[in-house]
Parts: C-alpha cells; structure tokens; sequence
C-alpha cells in the first residue's frame, strides 16, 4: 500500500507540467460555480428569514388605483373579526436624498411597544427607548450610513417634510450589516416622526398588518376581511412568498448562465485533453506495461492519480470560493444580485451551505474529468507495446 | 527457464523462425536494421504477438496470454534493454526505479534495497539521486539496465544496446553483460554492432536477415 501510494506521488512529480493547467482551470472553475451557489444559497436563506418576519396578512387602502393611507379605525374592526390574533399599523415611506438623486425607506415603529423593541435590539449595537425617544432620532442601514457621512451628515440630518418645514434627526445607530439585503436602505424612526415627515396624518398608516395564527382560516378571514371595506386590497404571506420566489428565479436565471458558462468552459478544457493524443503519455503508458503493468492496473493508477488532483482542485475551488463570498463579501459578484437596490450595499452574506448542490457539482465536475483522462489512456493502453517502443 | 520459438512470424517482419535457447545461454541476435530483431524480442517479451506460431518459455505458450497473464509475465521473467532512453526525465535515477519495483516489493524498505543493488550491479548508484535529464548517455543507458534487473529477471532482453554509446561505455556494458551472465541469467542481444563479434562466452549467434533466420 506504501509502495502504490509513494508511486502515486512520484507519478504526479513526473506528470507536474502536464497537470499544472488543468489543475489551475480546474481550481478557477470549482472556485465560480461554488461561488455563485453560495451566494445564492445564502440568498435563498435571507429571503426565507425575511419571508418568515412577514405578517400573515397585509391589507392596503385603494383609491382609484392609487394606494393611500389607512385609518387606524379600520384596526379595531379588524381586531373584531374571529380568527385574527393581532393587528398592527404600520408607518412607511421613500425619502428623496437630492445630494445623490436615491431614495432612502423610512419605516416609523411604535417604540412603545416591547416586541418591537426587543427585535429591534437585535438588529442594532445599542438600543436604550428612553435615550431614543429623548430628542427625535433614527437607525439607518449601512448604505445610508455611507451616504450620509460622504456629505457630512455625521450625527444628524435634516428632512423637508412634505409642509416645507425642517426636521432635524439625530443619528442615533447603524443596523448591523447582516441586515443589508433588506435594510440597506432603511431609515428607522419614532411612528409620530415618520408621520411627519412623510405627510401622513396622526391617526393614518401605510397599511395594517394581521396575524392569523390558524392557516386553514386564512380564507374565510379573508373574505371578511374584503366584506368589511371593499376599498382595500388584502396581500398574504403566501403571495409575498411568491413574489420572492419569482425575484429568486429571476436572479437564480442568472446564476444558471453563469454555471453553463462555467461548466461549457470546462467541458472544452476536457474536450482538448481528451482530443490530445499526447506522445508523452503514450510513453508513459508503454513503459508501465512493459514493466508490467496490466491495462487495468495502469487505468487505475491513472484514475487514482487524476482523482487526487481533481479532488484537490475541488476542494481548493471550495475553500477559495467559501473565503471569497463570506469573509471578502464577493466584490463583483454580488452586484449581480443587488441589480435592483436603491444604494449600492456593503452587504454580508449569512453562511449558508448546500451540502446537496456541492455534492451535484462535485459529480459533475469529477466524472467527466476522469473520463476525459480514462478514455485516451484506454485507447493508448491498447496499442502494442512493440510498435510504440520502436 | 528454456525459450522455445516455433515457427514463429509477425505480418511481412519475421518469416517462420523457430530457435530454442536454453537457460544461462548468451545469445546474439545479428543483423542489419529492419532484419526484424525488435521484432523477435518484442514477441519473447510478449509486448507484441505474434501472426502464427507459439513462444513457449518454460513449457506455456506466452502468445495465448491474455493482457493480465502476459503483464504478469514479464514482471516476473523479463528485463529489457532498450536503445532509445526510455525514462522518466523529470525524476532521479532512484525515482525511475519505483514504478518497476512497485509491482513486486510490498515494503518501502525492501523496495529501496532491491533498487539500490540495481543501481549497484549497473554501476551507476552514485547517482542515485540526480534527476535523469541531468545524465549523460552512457549514464542513461546504465539506468536502463539497472531498471531491467532490479526485479531480477530471468531473461534479459537488450535492443540494440550500444547504438547511443561510445566505445568507453560500450565496454562497460559488456563487463556488465559478462557479470549477468555469471549470474545465470539467459541474455540475449539483437545487435548489429561488430564490438559483439568477439564477446567471451557468446553461447549462440543467430543471423536475421529480412525476417528469415540464416
């Protein structure tokens, strides 16, 4: 066993210049294709967090097609309705920032309330009510950070509320950069602040949120819902599901590209060294049988020698793509998928590993390539020693 | 171990050859190139078979031989010396050892003495350690020889052994050739080098000419 291991070894000493290119396409390959499926698996995991943080059921007010603002009674209406557990209001709005024509999501929450809180303290370094609601302040996502210090706007900002007035916030935290992918973009304030600086009147929210904790309800409650007022428009959790999945496949369209060119690079990679007839090889391959050396044995050595560089090319592919995407935040790459955010975002990608697709890459990456070593070598492995030693 | 021809050719290389030679005999095989001497050694090393005809050695019929019996065969019984320098250039004399001596050595430790006595017997151990492209031919050629015996062999084959050599290595080669001998060992030599007219202890000399034995 030492003896065939140690030949192993001397044998990819030999074969090193040979080896070498492949070894390094091979690398760059693995290194794309795991890159890509680990930026998409984790992804896929934000957006099911996301998708699991969603009320059940979100209703908006409609008025000749336009969405506006919903009274708070319609709350206490809904509150009514059997099968409902909770309801909330919810206070929202794009700011225009005119230094750099984007737009930031103010989100108003009710400080008052204790889960709401409790959540927000987990997405925050630092988070005191008292403190917060002493002077009128606010927690921005990473991108308004950014933007916020470019023109100097280190501790507070001044809004124009739709009144011509000026409100000025301070600055009292950052969202972690965990949050980046939805909160990139986000301003978090007191709910009576954000009314006024996005013209809704007191009493008024963006939309109402519901919980239903029964699924099999949904639907009566839903018609109750639309029987209570015919002007709004109820959106389910299952139909922002769907809305996700359609922007994941959209995304998940790209990625496919990316893989296919990928994977064709590597199928012509393959298709050349298969097509090489290498006199080098040859030689090689007639030594060993005039040694002794059974075709058989000769094959497997040959497979035993290219599955360790393919084997070690995949994991190093692996590793490099795993450090490039969750240590480095995969700079290039990652713009793919944020395409259609408002600001350019520092995000961090939660670890996220699909052992299945790895698996799948692993297979497609590893057969084809000992094929395209086995099958030349068989072809040259049948010619008569004699006729090539000559 | 006795090798018996009978009526052996090989497509338009060799026509009807059938010799016996006995075990410990050194043999010359003469003639001038494209006679079919290759040929003849290929078929006893059985790296080729032949048309018609059987090569008995030791009673079986090594052209029956499937891929797995014929490999095994010349693992056991065949050490061939080659005129074009076979090697393995990127690795150390040592190195191009290891693939022969895998076949038959479980142990690292046995490996490295049945390589070094090679080395040894070849007279080419002081450099065990320098990569082959670094050699000169005669050091090469020397190599090659140590490689056919360190699985020590029983017949040892040589294909036109001094067709790259000088006379300073020739001689050596010929001293190393006498030692085999001395060894028991059954050689035999296609050659068409005249230095071989006057070895001691040449046992046969076959003429080939146009694939027909004279």
């Amino acid at each position: 066993m030492l003896t065939k291991f140690n030949l192993l070894l001397t044998l990819l000493v030999a074969n090193k210049k040979e080896h070498l290119p492949l070894f390094i396409l091979s690398t760059l390959i693995v290194f794309i294709v795991a890159s890509v499926l680990f930026i998409s698996s984790s992804i896929y995991k934000e957006l099911s967090y996301t998708l699991d943080d969603q009320a059940d059921i979100t209703i908006q007010k409609f008025r000749a097609g336009h969405v506006e603002d919903i009274p708070a009674s319609y709350l206490n209406e809904y509150l009514d309705i059997n099968g409902v557990n909770a309801a909330q209001g919810r206070v929202y709005g794009v700011h225009f920032y005119e230094p750099k024509e984007t737009f930031f999501m103010i989100v108003g929450l009710d400080f008052y309330d204790p889960q709401i809180t409790k959540k927000l303290a987990q997405l925050t370094n630092k988070l005191n009510v008292d403190d917060f609601l002493k002077r009128p302040s606010m927690i921005i996502g990473s991108g308004v950070k950014k933007f916020f210090d470019e023109y100097h706007y280190f501790h507070s900002y001044n809004f124009r509320p739709p009144d011509r007035s000026i409100q000025k916030v301070y600055i009292y935290d950052k969202l972690k950069e965990s949050t980046n992918l939805v909160a990139n973009d986000m301003i978090i304030m007191d709910i009576n602040l954000a009314r006024k600086i996005l013209g809704i009147k007191d009493n008024y929210f963006s939309d109402i949120i519901l919980k239903v904790t029964n699924s099999n309800e949904k639907e009566k409650i839903y018609e109750k819902l639309i029987m209570k007022h015919f002007d709004t428009r109820i959106i389910t959790k299952e139909e922002i599901a769907q809305y996700y999945k359609k922007l994941y496949n959209y995304k998940g369209g790209i990625f496919l590209a990316l893989y296919l060119v990928a994977l064709m690079s590597f199928l012509t990679i393959l298709y050349q060294r298969y097509t090489l007839t290498k006199s080098h090889e040859l030689k090689e391959i007639t030594l060993l049988r005039s040694f002794g050396y059974s075709i058989e044995s000769i094959l497997w050595l040959k497979i035993l020698e290219n599955a360790l560089i393919a084997f070690i090319a995949y994991i190093v592919g692996v590793i490099i793509a795993f450090w490039y995407v969750f240590w480095l935040g995969a700079p290039l790459l990652k713009n793919i998928f944020l395409g259609d955010n408002n600001l350019p975002s520092p995000l961090t990608f939660i670890t996220a590993v699909d052992y299945g697709t790895l698996g799948i890459l692993f297979g497609i990456f590893i057969f084809p390539y000992l094929l395209s070593v086995v099958i030349p070598l068989w072809k040259m492995g049948i010619e008569e020693i004699g006729e090539v030693l000559r | 171990m006795m090798i018996e021809l009978k009526s052996v050719s090989k497509q338009e290389a060799i026509h009807n050859i059938s010799i016996k030679i006995k075990k410990n005999e050194l043999i010359i095989l003469h003639g001038v190139s494209g006679s079919g001497k290759s040929t003849l050694l290929h078929i006893i090393a059985s790296f080729s078979k032949p048309s018609s005809g059987s090569v008995f050695i030791s009673g079986e019929d090594i052209s029956k031989f499937t891929d797995y019996h014929a490999a095994n065969y010349r693992k056991k019984t065949i050490g061939y010396i080659t005129q074009n320098f076979y090697l393995f250039e990127t690795l150390t004399v040592y190195q191009n050892l290891l693939p022969s001596t895998t076949l038959t050595h479980t142990s690292l430790k046995t490996q490295e003495q049945a390589i070094l006595k090679a080395l040894k017997m070849a007279k080419i151990d002081h450099k065990a350690n320098t990569t082959v492209h670094h050699l000169s031919g005669g050091e090469k050629q020397r190599l090659i020889i140590a490689r056919a015996l360190v699985n020590n062999p029983e017949i040892i084959l040589c294909d036109e052994p001094t067709a790259n050599l000088d006379a300073k290595n020739s001689n050596v080669f010929l001293s190393i050739i006498q030692e085999l001998k001395a060894l028991g060992k059954t050689i035999i030599i296609a050659t068409h080098d005249p230095l071989f007219d006057n070895l001691k202890d040449v046992d046969k000399k076959f003429i080939l000419q146009d694939g027909h034995l004279e």
